[in-house]
């Protein structure tokens, strides 16, 4: 499953369950953390708190994959 | 995102985008005939109204170059997306047709994550630098959303909240309101069903607080205004 595909799933699926919610996160681009704006540890950091709190961003990192 | 606006994307000739996460990015470069990501022009700069002003530069410039052109910034496109409305009006007076697409703002998600209504005693919405800079008056009445939080006094890119900045900041608001007031700092979810961030401190207690770029502070109001009764006698009201 590609990242759009995970994400469609994600968008079309009300109160989605945390399966779906993790298969959209694993799918996530790799180079996620490239640009310390906009692509930085906010999201992964926020991703991952939000299935897996509490967390550190060590292992937010962990769960997207890097 | 609106069917009129996937419309507008798909159909452009060329599709310029700055967005703030990697999904949108990956939507845009397989939906659009043509993109281009801005982020590129944004991060040549040190200085945020330097690359500000190069993404209007550049949007004007290949508007010379192609019919349909649609630009693409992360939340609302003419809630702090100076370049864009800078564009729109350049270009109208060069005799382009052009038009906004309305979107969802960080604002917009406050709202319904915080479930606060600006309809019930006013909102006031204002930049944290700006705020203190222009020693802005808040309505201690009222809703107040401080954008920007994170980017204090911080004219570049890089997230560092300085402590001085953030002291004078605070000092500023406790003249208006109580230390131990409650407030919100807010960070809204990137991607629907993942939640997003809120976290419940007292005004003091702001300085020293892990505050991020896309956080937003919300102070609620504090005290309740009493209602002109002259005022309502002469709508008719009392």
């Amino acid at each position: 499953m590609n990242i759009l595909t995970a994400f469609e799933e994600l968008s079309l699926t009300p109160f989605c369950s945390d399966e779906i919610k993790e298969n959209f996160i694993r799918n996530l681009p790799r180079d996620i953390s490239r640009d310390s704006f906009l692509k930085g540890d906010q999201l992964s950091l926020r991703a991952s708190l939000s299935l897996c709190e509490p967390i550190k961003f060590a292992d937010a990192v962990d769960v997207v994959s890097f | 995102m609106t069917k009129e606006a996937e419309a507008h994307i798909k159909k452009a000739d060329l599709v310029l985008f700055l967005v703030n996460e990697p999904v949108m990015e990956e939507w845009i470069i397989v939906h659009a005939k043509n993109a281009q990501n801005l982020a590129t022009i944004y991060f040549s700069q040190s200085n945020r109204a330097d690359a500000y002003r190069l993404i209007t530069e550049e949007i004007l410039l290949v508007l010379e170059h192609y019919d349909f052109v649609c630009v693409i910034f992360y939340g609302h496109p003419t809630v702090f997306a100076r370049p864009g409305l800078d564009a729109i009006k350049k270009a109208k007076k060069i005799g382009v047709e052009t038009k906004i697409l309305p979107a969802v703002s960080a604002e917009d998600c406050l709202f319904a994550d915080l479930e606060i209504d600006p309809g019930d005693c006013g909102c006031y919405s204002v930049e944290a630098t700006d705020l203190l800079v222009y020693q802005r008056l808040p309505d201690i009445s009222s809703h107040l959303i401080i954008w920007q939080i994170g980017m204090l006094g911080n004219l570049g890119h890089e997230s560092i909240v300085k402590l001085e900045a953030m002291e004078l900041f605070v000092k500023y608001l406790l003249d208006f309101y109580s230390d131990d007031h409650l407030v919100v700092l807010y960070e809204a979810s990137f991607y629907p069903g993942i939640d997003c961030s809120i976290k419940k401190i007292m005004l003091k207690d702001l300085v020293g607080q892990r505050i991020s770029r896309i956080s937003t502070l919300y102070i609620p109001p504090w005290k309740k205004n009493k209602a002109n009764l002259l005022v309502l006698k002469k709508l008719g009201l009392s």
